[in-house]
This record gives structure tokens, sequence and C-alpha cells, in this order.
């Protein structure tokens, strides 16, 4: 069996040891930064603030997404900074993750600098505890690779979604874990997709998360290529979400679909994997760390510069030209597939040796860069309640 | 208790705007753009970047609101300059936005990151054009103002002021009203709060009349007086919606939940007892249980400090950002 050097944690294997402070409501992420100011923890910032509208089906959501982000692998320990003392229910169902954690709660603590104060107290305990953590031999196995495309181009069909695709196969094929996901760009693909499910449960909820999606761009009255494809795809080149789709379909590779997960759901089977995110390159992002993806690749035609706080993104661009004009960003360049230096299976297999060098420590760049993206996502439960809509 | 100080500081722009801060805004028009638009700003004198996670894989209209709002904020009187940061993909294109920054009379400046060649190229770019900015503002004369030049926004306390307290922001409407303030006071989708208490009594902090012109979300009013201005029930995106509407101080009675600043208005925060006694040292104004007579006067009066001088949370640079959305994500 392949093995790596990971970090072992209780609950998989981490190809970071980050510690990470996370801000439970939108009000205390300023608490969070000022604890992690100029400390060797990340940290992330968002815009939800819980309201009474909120409903639970979200409520539930975004819960499942903080303690997942919270408690992947790649984190070492996690401090959670709340505004009042309901909120630790998080905190403990982080540490029944088998994950170190620890809260800190703005109005108990008695204000922001008080906070920040006994949040450095605390953050100093998780950091000292991590430091401590040394890689041992892993199985290739143990790695929940993320795929992802955006700023997408006429080539992203054509060069780096396949290529990847030949990376997700290799990582299969050694057993490993790889997500597909952005359902709103698989919308055109599902009936490829639906034929490779493992499963007819599998088949059927493919298209069911595919016709969620459509029933609720229905339900606002517009059109969803007013969002997809974005300016950027047409000015690169694609014409049709149905063409944008089938591109990137591609990523996942070719072998048999185990599983169709919630958003930041863990996978439960091994092999490849759908997650039902929104196409919105953050939203997704977040969803599939917080599912447990260690690693991800992230294929561009455009060009586009994200990453995540805690773990480490591939960029790989789909023509030479991005390549060296956004060379700041890009780590791989599948434009050499048309240039005729590569092949689909040469990249593919460089692809999949960056997985795993970048899996034992070897810096992205948009890690070098400090990349910290975080987004909440919410889905329109309301909307689709009124739709009618398959659930 | 005085009265607040009768003129502030403040600065004129080309445009006209009359300004109390000389923000120098950094914009990203698309998540992905962020963190160039941050590593911009860092170090440069007078600049803000805001963060938001939106601008792109939105509806229609839903993301015409977003660019509305960050439209709102870069002509904002207390910014003197805005950077647009662009990725260059987005659904929120920000060359687009720039123009529409610019066409309103504001100085802004462009930077792409696909045009640039990357974040480091980009961060330069930006550097170089918020250097240009102050340079520009630098001859933007200080004028002296009153609150008759001034907007002053209030966000919505939905879960319930009691009477007591809620009466204090009555008579704070009614003096800055009578001191020639514009007011727009949130509320959120239409109601005044869930509060089923008797009108007068309500959650929202106290009532802007009812009969007020409602403004819709981030809509800058067309006159004087007093406003309400829908709004969603998330605090801080009542905050950036009213700031995108050209409130030049915000205030907020915390009733619940934290303080949380606004990239490019002060915010004066009212704290509610009991809820924010624990935390008295990070609220502007104290409002016990049975509010002193001088109660209305104090508040007033911190806003008009917030007007005149730094914040406790600008000083921090610790402020949120919440764009309201009308659709998801796709």
């Amino acid at each position: 069996m392949d093995e790596i050097l990971l970090y072992r944690r209780d609950r998989g294997w981490g190809t970071r040891n980050h510690v990470l402070v996370l801000p439970l409501v939108a009000s205390a992420s300023g608490v969070a930064r000022a604890i992690a100011r100029g400390t060797e923890a990340v940290w992330v910032a968002h815009d939800y603030e819980p309201t009474p509208d909120d409903l639970q089906q979200n409520r539930d959501r975004i819960a499942r997404t903080l303690a997942g982000f919270a408690a992947n692998p790649n984190v070492a320990a996690a401090l959670l900074v709340a505004d009042t003392p309901e909120r630790s229910a998080l905190l403990d169902r982080i540490r029944a993750a088998g994950q170190r954690a620890d809260l800190v709660v703005v109005t108990e603590a008695g204000g922001f600098r008080a906070a920040v104060e006994q949040g450095r107290g605390r953050l100093e305990a998780l950091l000292s505890g991590a430091a401590a953590a040394r890689r041992e031999r892993a199985p290739v196995s143990a790695l929940i690779l993320g795929t992802e495309c955006g700023g997408s181009d006429a080539l992203s069909g054509i060069t780096a979604n396949p290529a990847l695709g030949a990376a997700s196969d290799h990582l299969v094929d050694a057993g490993g874990t790889v997500i597909l996901a952005e359902t709103t760009e698989l919308i055109g693909a599902e009936h490829l997709l639906a034929r490779r499910a493992a499963s007819p449960q599998v088949a059927e909820a493919i298209y069911t998360i595919i016709h969620r999606y459509e029933a609720v761009v229905r339900a606002h009255g517009e059109d969803i290529r007013g969002a997809n494809p974005a300016p950027g795809n047409i000015e690169g080149g694609l014409t049709t979400i149905e063409e944008k789709s089938l591109g990137a379909a591609k990523k996942g590779g070719t072998r048999a679909i185990r599983q169709v997960v919630e958003y930041a759901v863990r996978p439960a089977a091994q092999g490849l994997v759908i997650m039902d995110t929104p196409g919105h390159d953050i939203e997704q992002m977040v969803g599939m760390v917080a599912g447990g993806a260690q690693v991800a690749v992230f294929t561009t035609g455009r060009g586009t510069p994200t990453g995540s706080a805690i773990a480490p993104v591939i960029k790989v661009a789909t023509n030479s030209h991005t390549a060296s004009r956004m060379q700041d960003n890009i780590d791989l360049n599948a434009g050499l597939i048309l240039d005729g230096t590569e092949t689909l299976e040469s990249m593919g297999r460089r692809i999949y040796e960056a997985v795993l060098a970048v899996a034992q420590g070897e810096t992205t760049k948009a890690e070098r860069l400090g990349h910290r993206e975080f987004s909440i996502s919410r889905y329109p439960f309301a909307v689709l309640d009124r739709a009618g809509a398959a659930r | 208790m005085a009265e607040a100080p009768p003129t502030f500081r403040g600065w004129k722009r080309p445009d006209g705007a009359l300004g109390i801060r000389r923000h120098f805004l950094v914009i990203p028009s698309v998540v992905c753009a962020a963190q160039a638009a941050r590593t911009a700003a860092e170090g440069a004198p007078g600049a803000v970047a805001i963060e938001h996670q939106h601008g792109c894989a939105q509806l229609g209209g839903d993301a015409h609101l977003t660019e509305q709002v960050l439209a709102g904020l870069g002509t904002h009187p207390n910014v003197a300059g805005t950077l647009v940061v662009s990725l260059g993909c987005e659904t929120v294109q920000g060359a687009a936005l720039h123009r529409s920054i610019a066409g309103r009379g504001q100085r802004a400046e462009f930077v792409g990151i696909q045009q640039s060649g990357g974040t480091i190229a980009a961060v330069a770019a930006g550097r170089q054009a918020l250097e240009r900015l102050r340079n520009g503002a630098a001859s933007d004369p200080e004028v002296a103002l009153t609150w008759a030049d001034l907007r002053v926004g209030i966000e919505a306390g939905w879960l319930g002021i009691p009477p007591a307290q809620a009466r204090v922001f009555s008579e704070v409407i009614d003096r800055l009203l009578r001191a020639g303030a514009t007011v727009m006071q949130a509320v959120p989708d239409g109601r005044d709060g869930p509060d089923p208490r008797p009108q007068g009594a309500r959650g929202a902090a106290g009532p802007v009349p009812r009969d007020a012109a409602t403004l819709p979300y981030a809509t800058p009013p067309g006159g004087r007086g007093a406003f309400r201005m829908e709004a969603p029930r998330s605090r801080i995106a009542q905050k950036t919606g009213l700031a995108a509407a050209g409130a030049h101080v915000i205030l907020s009675p915390l009733v619940e939940g934290l303080p949380a600043g606004c990239p490019v208005a002060p915010v004066v925060h009212v704290g509610i007892a009991p809820h924010a006694r624990p935390f008295a040292g990070d609220v502007d104004v104290m409002l016990d249980e049975i509010p002193s007579a001088g109660a209305a006067a104090a508040v007033v009066a911190a806003l008009g400090r917030a007007c005149l001088e730094e914040t406790a949370l600008e000083a921090l640079g610790d402020f949120e950002m919440a764009i309201h959305r009308i659709a998801p994500t796709m």
C-alpha cells in the first residue's frame, strides 16, 4: 500500500497542523482576529449573524459547517469565539468529534479586551499542544481530495479538468476519496453522472440535487445564465451552462459514484462522491473542507487566487497564457497538454504527485500568499418548500 | 447635560459630498479579490479594506443589489477616494462597479487581478492607486458641518427594547430632527419587530414616524428629514445598508449580541441594560433599566463625539460587513 507522511488525529489524518481561531457569529470576528493576530494560529471571518428568522434547516447546516471545519483533521486544535454562552453546544459537538477545542464567550469574559486576553491564554495552550505533533506514516487512502473549478474557460473541459479527472482516478484506485461538487455546474451533465452511479439510489440522488437547484432558480423567476456562466467564463469562450458543466464534471474522473452527500457532510464511502454545494468558489471549498477534505485541486482558466485557511489548495491553469500571466497564483500548468509537451495521462500523474507532495507539507501558492477565504453557505429551503420541489 | 457640539470638522469632496472622515476605501468586487484588497490597504495611510463573501454566483436582481451596496459604500461621503479591486471573471464586474462609482463624481481607481497578472502585481498597482487617491484628496477643503449636513442611521433592535428605554430613542430622534439632521431608521421586513407589545413600547429603537417615507435597502434618501429603510434582521447587514444609503454616523441599540463596527461610518453603541452590562466597557452609552433624565442628551452627545473623534472600535480597526441577499448563492 502507498504510504505518505501525515498528522494522526482521532478523526482521520491531517495534511497540516493548524490551530484555528473560529468566530461563531460575525460580531465575534473582530475578537477572533485580535486573538490570532501575531500568533501561529490561522483565523477566518464571516458575515453570519443568527436571527430569529433563520430556518432550523439552515441553522443545522451552518452548525454542521462550523463544526466540520473546526474538526477537519488538518486542524490540531480549535478556539471558538462566541457572543453568548448559548453557543457552547457547538464546542461540545466539536469535542465529541474528537477535536481539541476551547471557547471564549465575549459577553462572559467582560467585553472585547478581556475576551482577547482570555482567548490569548487559551490559544497559547492549544498552540503548545499542537507543537508536539509529528508526521507519521499513513496510507494514501486516508486522503479526501476536494476538486473545484473556477474562472473556467473553453479549455477547462479539455485540459485541466480531465487531467484532474485522471488524478482523481489515481487516488480512487489507491483507495482514497474524491469529492466532486458545485451542483450548479453539473446541470446538464446529470444523465452522464447518473449512469456512473454505484446504485439506483445514488443515481436518483444525483437527479434530485440538480432538480432542486433548477427549481430554486425558477422560483426566483431568474435565468441561471445570469450567474452561470459568469461574464469571465463567456469571455473565456464558454457559451452555455451545459458546456461548462460537461467540462466541470470531468474533474471527478471516470470511476463509479459511490455516494451523494449534503453540504459539509463527511462522505461515508471511499472512492468518488458528489457533494451538493453551490458553484460559488468559496462556499464550495468551505463545504468540502468541512466535509473532511484535507487537500484540494482547483482548476482555472481565467486565473483565481483563492485558498483555504486550513487546507492546501493546488491551482491548475487550463492554458499556458494564464499560467505565466498569473504565476503568483498558479501551481501547475495543464496548458502544456495543448502545447503538446504533456498528455492528459502524464498531466494527471503530475497532479496526483503534486497532491501527495502537498499533502506531506509542500506549500501551495495560495498558502504562501496567506489566503483564508471563508463563507457561510445557506440553502434556500423556504423557496424549495414554496416551489413544492422534491427534497 | 449639554447638547452635542453644534459644529463638526468635515471635508468637502469635489462632487460636493460632505464627510466627517477621510477614508480611502478598498472594495473587492468579489470575494476572490478580498485578500489582494486587504494586502493593498495594509500600511497605506487612511486605507480601509472591506471584506465580503459575495460578487459571484449570484442571480440577476441579487447581484444588482450587491453592486448597489458596494457602489453606495464607494461613494459614501466619509470616503475621500475608492479603489475597486476586481478579479476579472466575476458576476459583479469590478470595472462596471468602478465606472458607476466614478460616474457619481467620486475619486476612484481600478485594479484587476487577472488584468495585472496575479495577486502580487495587483497589490503593487493597488498601493500606487491608493497613493494617487491620497494625493488627490489632499486638496479637499476642510469645512465646518452642523447636524443639518449629516445623516444619522439607526439600527433596529428587534428583540424588543423595554418601553422606558425605547422612549429614550424616541427623544434622541426628536432632538436630531430638531437640530436639522436627516434620520434613517432600519425597519426589518417592514415590521418594527416581532414584539407583540403595543406600539410605542415596541422593539425597534425609538420610532421614526410611521408615515415617514420608506426607502428600499441601501438607497439614499432624496431629501432631508425622517426616513424608514427596509432592512433584513441581521444587524450587521442593517448597518451596511444604512452606510450604503449615506449615513455619516450610525446609532446601534445593543439589546442583544455584540458591538460591531462599520467600515465607513462610526457606530455609536448604546448598551441596553441588563444585556450590555457585562461588557459595559465596549459601549459608548449605557442605558439603565430606568434611564436617567439626561439619557437622550447623553446619546446625542455621544453621536456628536463620534462625528468629531475616532471611536474605540475604529481605533481597533474592528468592523464587520454583511450585504443583504435576496436570492440564494448559485
